[in-house]
């Protein structure tokens, strides 16, 4: 079976999918492109705008000015010609004197020389050449292709009181009139000059008026030289009489039937009175002014230009005035066309960039697509572009040796992870072989001692170098071993392999553990060119006795824990692991287990175990974690689930070995310990008292004689003051523990403690012979114990003191 | 049961004390507390009544042995009297006090001290 490489997971888990047309780089392309285009177009014509605009308002008021002046010159020669005309008229009339042939033709010439004047008036009041004159009116007026004549009074009416006549002969100029419609001129509208007639100057004094001179002139002529205006036009051009009338305006509400000064007091608009003033005063002006007031179709606080003329010294004033709409009305066609052109050419343009834009995007879209394909393992679909010499042929030949780079590293990782799964396949067989090789738990007896003993090991990888062995020696002994082989994995699994062999062999030889020890290094000395090595405990337990030997080649204190719960490390000496080198001797610990104590011993792999935080277990928990409750199995459990949780999900650095031993005596032969007791720090205050009622009570049934239970008290509080008067360790009272046993005719009482070595036997009687003044006050208690028992015997056993007091039974008292 | 102590001084000039129950590691103290006084009362000689006590250990024969110290520096005497049979075993052990400091009554006593006294006061050398 070969296996297939896995396609990562974040790779597999799309389905290859085209950018959005809103993502894509051709649409950022073509809108980025189209964006700027119209900016810079909008700018631009905001400043062709603002140009043309200086330009056009420039250019329309220099056009008003030349319109203005020109038709004003129309008027001063139209208005001028009627003028001289008239002094013509006026100055041969005088000449001629009372002659009305002669002044009929004068007014007949008048007409027929200026095509302006339609008709001409002549009046010689009676009386005034001489006083007998009769006077002499004549009044020519055209007529179609004719003329008509009349007498001034066949008109109708008397001119001497007429105000014309009245202000014309009183003046002391000649005037123009306001505009004026008669039935003498046909029904039209005409203005006239009116001259007066004099008698020839004086002494420099001007002659008395003799009568006067008018001359008829038709407004249609003057409208005709303001020139061909539609009404419509935004350009206004207004006719101004000598009292300011508006003569001519574009407006018909307005033209004749109104004056300046009316518009300007009464029609609200006091934005004309400037124009008012300077006419007025007879000059010209321009100015600009915003209309204060509505009318007709215009809105009122519209921006006008209004230029005025005076026409020469005559009192008539031309007027033009636009609004500035009329000015930029221009520009706005002018720019709206601009614009217009503007968003053609951004289309065209933005078609044109969105197809050129195709040249750049579509080589890079082939790209993603091939990239795609390749996030989802394969490899081999078609990648284009790779002749191009531009960058995109760059790309994508480096994206091609990418690919075949990538290609041919994900066969080689399949081919590398299926020779892994074989060399895992035959680690776990291996592994199987290496865990069969460790006895599992087991019972061994002796009479009536057991010892429960139970091993478990949690390799860290594979195979591991951790192992423990035990078997019954003799009968009544068990041999047990653990040891821990240097490094891990398959090498130390070998030579672990051979160790136990080796050390097995040894074993049998019979002997100490030291001798099996020094058995075993002198073996796996030979031949250990790798220099493995291994750190080995190896122990025998003697069933009968409880007597426990161990030597260690370099292994971690095993651990005692007793069966009242108190524990230590056992202070083993160590010599060299097995392999490296042989110890001249591996020197051998002696201890007892009494009933109930577990040795445990382990491997670094326990100690060692670190948590995330790079904590080790240590030895200090490793005692709290021990329980003297457990039997041998649940014991390795116990201490091996700690381990486990203490180090949570931190990988296991090291092989996690433990092996219990645990030792009992059956139940039945209990009755030879009648009373166990211990004392321990802190003490209470009547400890000897106590432990006395505990005694009493113990030994209650067995009838024993009052005067062997006074001894037997006498004992207990000497030796116990004893113990604790001179076994303090560093400030710490020992612990003491007390075994009472009845057998036959002896009771046995034996005290077990902790604390410093003595030997209270080894003490020299007191000299009891002396006299009371020199006699020592101490030493009386052993005397009294040594004295009172049938035996005493002192032993140091596994850093104890132990004191046994035989005493003897002589009889029983059956009723007690 | 604990120790009883009862104190009367006789009529010679000698002390009598009258022990109760048992007298051990825990309650030696306690007549180490009362002797102190009497010793340094500068007494004759002291008449111990063991008939009520039950139980003596070595740190009981302490104060006994203490007490006799300090009188026999001026010639005074610790006598007992009606010791039960396990506390004269005790005596017997340890050497404590010698046969001729036991007797059975306090007369008896009084009388063995009241003649040792008048041994005294006659100048005999015999015994310093």
């Amino acid at each position: 079976m070969v296996a297939q490489p896995r396609k990562p997971a974040a790779l597999r888990r799309r389905a290859p999918r085209k950018v959005g047309w809103r993502h894509s780089l051709r649409t950022r392309l073509v809108l980025l492109s189209t964006v700027s285009s119209l900016l810079l177009m909008a700018a631009l014509a905001l400043v062709f705008y603002l140009a043309m605009r200086g330009l056009l308002v420039e250019t329309a008021r220099s056009d008003m000015r030349s319109l203005a002046q020109q038709t004003t010159r129309g008027l001063e020669a139209a208005l001028g010609s009627v003028q001289v005309s008239a002094e013509t008229l006026g100055a041969n009339a005088a000449g001629i004197g009372r002659e009305p042939m002669g002044l009929r033709v004068l007014l007949m010439s008048a007409i027929a020389s200026d095509p302006d004047i339609v008709g001409a008036m002549l009046i010689i009041e009676p009386g005034r050449l001489s006083p007998d004159d009769p006077g002499f009116s004549w009044y020519v007026r055209r007529s179609g292709e004719g003329t008509v004549e009349s007498t001034v009074p066949d008109l109708g009416y008397d001119y001497r009181v007429m105000p014309w006549y009245i202000r014309t002969t009183t003046a002391d100029r000649p005037w123009w009139s306001e505009p004026d419609t008669g039935a003498a001129t046909g029904g039209a509208t005409y203005i006239t000059y009116n001259l007066p007639l004099r008698r020839p100057a004086q002494d420099g004094l001007p002659g008395a008026a003799i009568g006067m001179v008018r001359v008829d002139v038709p407004v249609s002529r003057l409208s005709a030289l303001l020139g061909d205006v539609p009404a419509d036009s935004e350009l206004q051009l207004v006719l101004l009489s000598p009292e300011r009338a508006i003569v001519l305006h574009p407006d018909p509400a307005l033209r004749g039937k109104t004056t300046l000064p009316q518009v300007v007091n009464e029609g609200g608009r006091s934005d004309l009175a400037p124009l008012l003033q300077a006419l007025q005063a007879g000059q010209a002006i321009e100015f600009e002014h915003v209309t204060a007031s509505a009318r007709g179709g215009e809105p009122a606080g519209e921006k006008r230009y209004t230029l005025g003329y005076p026409v020469s010294d005559t009192g008539w004033a031309f007027a033009l005035t636009a609004s500035n709409r009329y000015v930029l009305s221009q520009l706005r066609q002018i720019t709206l066309w601009g614009v217009l052109a503007g968003l053609v050419v951004a289309l065209a343009g933005m078609a044109l960039v969105r197809r050129t834009s195709r040249l750049i995007a579509q080589p890079i879209e082939d790209l993603t697509e091939s990239a795609q394909h390749l996030a989802l393992g394969e490899s081999d679909f078609p990648l284009q572009h790779v002749k191009r010499v531009d960058e995109v042929g760059v790309m994508a030949r480096a994206f091609d040796s990418a690919r075949s780079s990538i290609k041919q590293q994900l066969e080689e990782i399949a081919a590398m992870g299926a020779a892994r799964m074989k060399m895992e396949r035959e680690f776990n067989i291996a592994r199987d072989i290496q865990l069969a090789m460790l006895p599992s738990g087991t019972e061994f007896d002796a009479g009536d001692a057991k010892v429960e003993l139970h091993g478990m090991l949690q390799p860290a990888k594979a195979v591991g170098g951790d192992f423990y062995n035990f078997f019954e020696r003799d009968g009544d002994a068990v041999w047990f071993v653990i040891g821990d082989v240097s490094d891990k994995g398959v090498p130390a699994a070998l030579f672990m392999t051979r160790t136990m062999t080796v050390l097995e062999v040894a074993a049998q030889l019979g002997g100490s553990p030291g001798r099996a020890l020094h058995e075993a290094a002198k073996h796996l000395v030979a031949g250990n060119e790798t220099c493995m090595f291994a750190t080995v405990l190896c122990g025998v337990l003697e069933l009968r006795t409880g007597a426990l030997s161990l030597a260690s080649a370099g292994h971690e204190a095993p651990v005692l824990l007793r069966a009242d719960g108190r524990r230590e490390f056992l202070p083993v000496p160590s010599e060299e692991p097995l392999g490296v080198a042989v110890a001249d001797s591996y020197p051998v610990w002696r201890g007892r287990m009494l009933p109930g104590d577990t040795l445990f011993t382990y491997t670094d792999g326990i100690t060692e175990a670190f948590d995330r935080g790079n904590e080790a277990f240590g030895t200090q928990r490793l005692l709290e974690a021990l329980d003297p409750k457990l039997g041998a199995k649940a014991q390795c459990k116990r201490v091996v689930d700690s381990a486990n949780s203490f180090a949570g999900d931190a990988a296991q650095s090291d092989d996690i070995t433990v092996f219990a031993l645990r030792f009992t005596r059956d139940v039945r032969s209990h009755e030879r310990f009648t009373v166990r007791a211990y004392l321990r720090a802190p003490l209470p205050p009547n400890a000897v008292g106590l432990l006395i009622d505990e005694v009493d009570a113990g030994l209650a049934g067995h009838g024993l004689p009052a005067t062997l239970m006074h001894d037997v008290h006498l004992i207990l509080e000497e030796v116990t003051c004893n113990v604790f008067s001179h076994g303090q360790v560093r400030g710490r009272d020992p612990a003491l523990e007390l075994l009472v046993s009845v057998g036959g005719q002896k009771l046995c009482l034996e005290f077990r403690d902790d604390g410093l070595a003595f030997n209270p036997l080894s003490q020299p009687a007191p000299n009891l012979e002396a006299d009371i003044g020199e006699r020592p006050i101490g030493g009386l208690g052993v005397h009294l114990v040594r004295e009172l028992a049938e035996e005493v015997a002192y032993s140091r056993d596994d850093h104890h003191n132990v004191l046994r007091v035989l005493l003897h039974i002589t009889h029983r008292e059956p009723n007690a | 049961m604990s120790l009883t102590i009862e104190s009367a001084p006789l009529a010679n000039g000698n002390q009598r004390l009258a022990l109760t129950g048992r007298l051990d590691t825990h309650s030696y103290g306690e007549l180490d507390r009362q002797l102190a006084p009497l010793l340094a009362s500068g007494i004759q000689s002291l008449v111990l009544d063991l008939a009520g006590l039950e139980y003596i250990s070595s740190a009981g024969v302490r104060s006994i042995f203490k007490a006799r110290k300090a009188l026999s520096a001026h010639g005074g005497k610790v006598v007992v009297v009606n010791p039960q049979p396990q506390i004269q075993k005790v005596f017997d052990v340890v050497k404590a006090v010698t046969l001729e400091e036991i007797f059975p009554t306090i007369e008896e006593a009084d009388a063995y001290l009241d003649a040792m006294q008048r041994k005294v006061l006659q100048g005999d050398p015999d015994d310093d």
